[in-house]
């Protein structure tokens, strides 16, 4: 593992709405090294998007970045102009998006969508972008490039769009790569051979992954790093193995009990009561306070910092020495 | 768990007939969404259908429900022809299933109040007076675990959970045999989702429910299931039950698709299987066995001839040729391998 790619500090996103400004993520720390993957799970409303979004500067105008500051190799994104960041966005970082059908644009074939991101990251000629094209839509797995090349998104299949937005991606060689819920409109034997091709470009290219998922058995196979999110914060953040050998946060012990187990029959699943709240009325204190089973007086008055149990392993609790 | 059998689906085909490209051309070409299937499910019991999107979970839902009609076949439920009887008689029959759908936010009309959407089965029906309908529906609610407080509330003051609450409400508001959810927790976070399934389960315990619980997420089927199908481009390539099946999964879609499923265990080492290139066009599925195109195993004789559900052991059944008589030999082969 090498140095620090990506350094998000303190981070807060708020929105406007019409009952006043909210947070939507709030004090939000991350790091990612090269060659890593680093996995934010949660539920949905819990701001893993909106890390993700506020990353690439692309929130939507009602949203914006209040505090805290993203650092990607010595650079704050944060602080640069549109101009400056449009020259790192789709370059330096570049996403895969959730709906690979509606991500990719319809009226344009997947080759000249391509070869569009080359030419405008690089001096390179149509040809060149071209070929270049070509032989990424090779590495990502696909059979006929020269016929795909020139196939509108919606001749394809989900898992080929994915492929094609994959190609798109790594088309200028990007130090980061994030991956918004990559595989959650595929199939369960697509969704398998593309979680093996971003393992494999991660290893070729050693780029960093950030992958934003909901599914624990993605991460289980893909994360080096897991940061559990819920309601707007990070409420857990360690190793994959320690992640699902001993969770800490109540939240994340809940939401390992909460999937169906494959390999044992119990008819009766665990599972966590109540719902996220909603951004314009989080609870007191620690966020997770009315569904926790474990919550007391001071977790309804105070919130909880999160805290280092070890070197790797932070948590936002207070309950941990009562071995909760 | 064995009763009697409540519905039976025996040999249904659906083919949607499509557009030719060329235009005043004569020749129909079909997309064959549901070809021969053919399955029971007994009183009480989870059926559980698995499979891809593409692959006709849905269109068998809806052939069931008689939402369409089936080109040809049969679905008996409760002893009776439902492809035999007409629009009244099915409506009529239609009472006793009922059915979850996938999108909580789609499928609850948002100019209702809960109380309304709830006593719609009522009215059609024709049954109960007013004021027992209230009671009902406040009875309903709270054995969805949601208050009766919130009868005259609408859908959008609802979370995706509690939306989908209320559509198990609807569904068992006329106390029905048969509960189709089609992805009826597919659209839901992991700890609402096993709030849903819990209801679900105990639900079918109180009113002895019959399910036939559709989804793509196979530890979902698994965990609900009784027994499951495995269907893969309209067809039914293996039936039986769940445990056995996941246990032991022999036909190699089956095999591919148990071996995809990401398990949450990071030390978890898992051999997959994988199928070579995409699900072929429904429009022109390859001749023989379907999956002849993308099978690991594949043998002449796949692509000639089309495998039946062969029995292969107590409560399993395989379409493939590894598993019929005269290939047995291959089949011990492959067992051992």
């Amino acid at each position: 593992m090498g140095d620090a790619l990506l350094d998000i500090k303190g981070l807060s996103t708020v929105f406007k709405t019409e009952l006043g400004v909210f947070p939507a993520i709030k004090d939000v720390n991350l790091s990612l090294k090269k060659g890593e993957t680093l996995c934010v799970v949660g539920e949905s409303g819990s701001g893993k998007t909106i890390t993700s979004m506020s990353l690439m500067q692309l929130l939507p105008s009602s949203g914006r970045i209040a505090s805290g500051e993203i650092i990607f190799q010595d650079t704050n994104l944060v602080k640069l102009t549109r101009g400056e960041m449009n020259k790192i966005r789709g370059k330096s970082i570049s996403m895969i998006f959730q709906d690979p059908m509606s991500a990719l644009d319809p009226v344009y074939t997947c080759g000249s969508q391509i070869t569009e991101a080359i030419q405008i990251h690089e001096q390179k000629s149509k040809g060149e972008a071209k070929e270049r094209a070509t032989e990424l839509l090779k590495q990502v797995g696909i059979p006929h490039p020269e016929t795909i090349f020139d196939a509108y998104p919606h001749e394809l299949s989900g898992g080929m769009c994915q492929r094609v937005m994959i190609a798109m991606a790594l088309s200028c060689n990007p130090e980061l790569l994030i991956a918004d819920e990559p595989t959650t409109a595929l199939d369960v034997t697509v969704q398998a051979r593309i979680l093996d091709l971003l393992n494999k470009i991660k290893k070729d290219l050693n780029m960093g992954i950030l992958l934003i998922t909901h599914d624990l058995g993605v991460v289980a196979e893909m994360a080096d790093r897991v940061a559990v999110m819920y309601a707007g914060q990070i409420v857990e953040e360690t190793d994959v193995l320690t992640l699902f050998k001993n969770p800490k946060h109540p939240y994340t012990k809940g939401l390992i009990k909460s999937v169906p187990p494959l390999h044992q029959t119990d008819k009766t699943l665990y599972s966590i009561p109540g719902s996220v709240p909603s951004i314009s009325s989080m609870p007191k204190g620690c966020r997770f306070n009315p569904r926790c089973a474990f919550a007391t007086d001071k977790c309804v008055e105070k919130e909880p910092e999160l805290q280092e149990i070890d070197s790797q392993h932070r948590v936002k609790c207070w309950n941990l020495d009562e071995g909760v | 768990m064995a009763g009697n059998t409540l519905l039976e689906v025996k040999n249904v085909k659906k083919y949607f007939p499509i557009q030719d490209k060329k235009m005043f051309s004569t020749k129909k070409q079909y997309v064959q969404a549901v070809n021969d299937v053919s399955f029971t499910i007994n009183e009480g019991e989870t059926f559980g259908l698995v499979g891809e999107s593409g692959c006709g979970k849905s269109t068998l839902a809806r052939l069931i429900m008689g939402l369409i009609k089936a080109d040809s076949g049969q679905i008996n439920f409760d002893g009776r022809n439902f492809l035999e009887l007409s629009g009244k008689e099915l409506r009529r029959s239609r009472k006793s299933m009922q059915m979850v759908f996938q999108k909580p936010y789609e499928s609850l009309n948002p100019k209702m109040t809960v109380a309304e959407i709830i006593s719609a089965p009522f009215e059609i029906h024709g049954v109960y007076s007013k004021q027992e309908r209230v009671q009902k529906v406040k009875d309903l609610l709270e054995m969805v675990g949601l208050s009766s407080q919130y009868m005259n509330r609408y859908p959008h003051e609802f979370s995706g959970g509690q939306r989908q609450r209320i559509g198990i409400a609807r569904a068992i508001a006329l106390h029905p045999k048969l509960v189709i959810c089609d992805e009826a927790v597919s659209a839901l976070d992991v700890s609402i989702q096993s709030q849903i399934l819990n209801l679900l389960n105990d639900l079918q315990k109180e009113f002895k429910l019959t399910y036939l619980f559709i989804s793509h997420d196979l530890s979902v089927v698994k965990h609900v299931s009784d027994k499951i199908g495995v269907m893969y481009l309209g067809e039914m390539v293996e039936v039986g039950d769940a445990e056995t099946i996941y246990k032991n999964p022999k036909h190699p879609y089956t095999q591919a698709l148990l071996s995809a499923i990401p398990v949450p265990d990071p030390t978890y080492k898992k051999e997959q299987i994988v199928l070579e290139g995409d699900l072929p066009s429904p429009v022109n599925p390859p001749s023989g066995c379907r999956l002849s195109s993308r099978c690991p195993y594949v043998m002449p004789i796949c692509k000639e001839e089309k495998p039946g559900l062969t029995n292969i052991g107590p409560d399993q059944n395989v379409a493939c040729h590894l598993f019929s008589e005269s290939k047995f030999e291959e089949h011990k082969h492959i067992a051992s391998s």
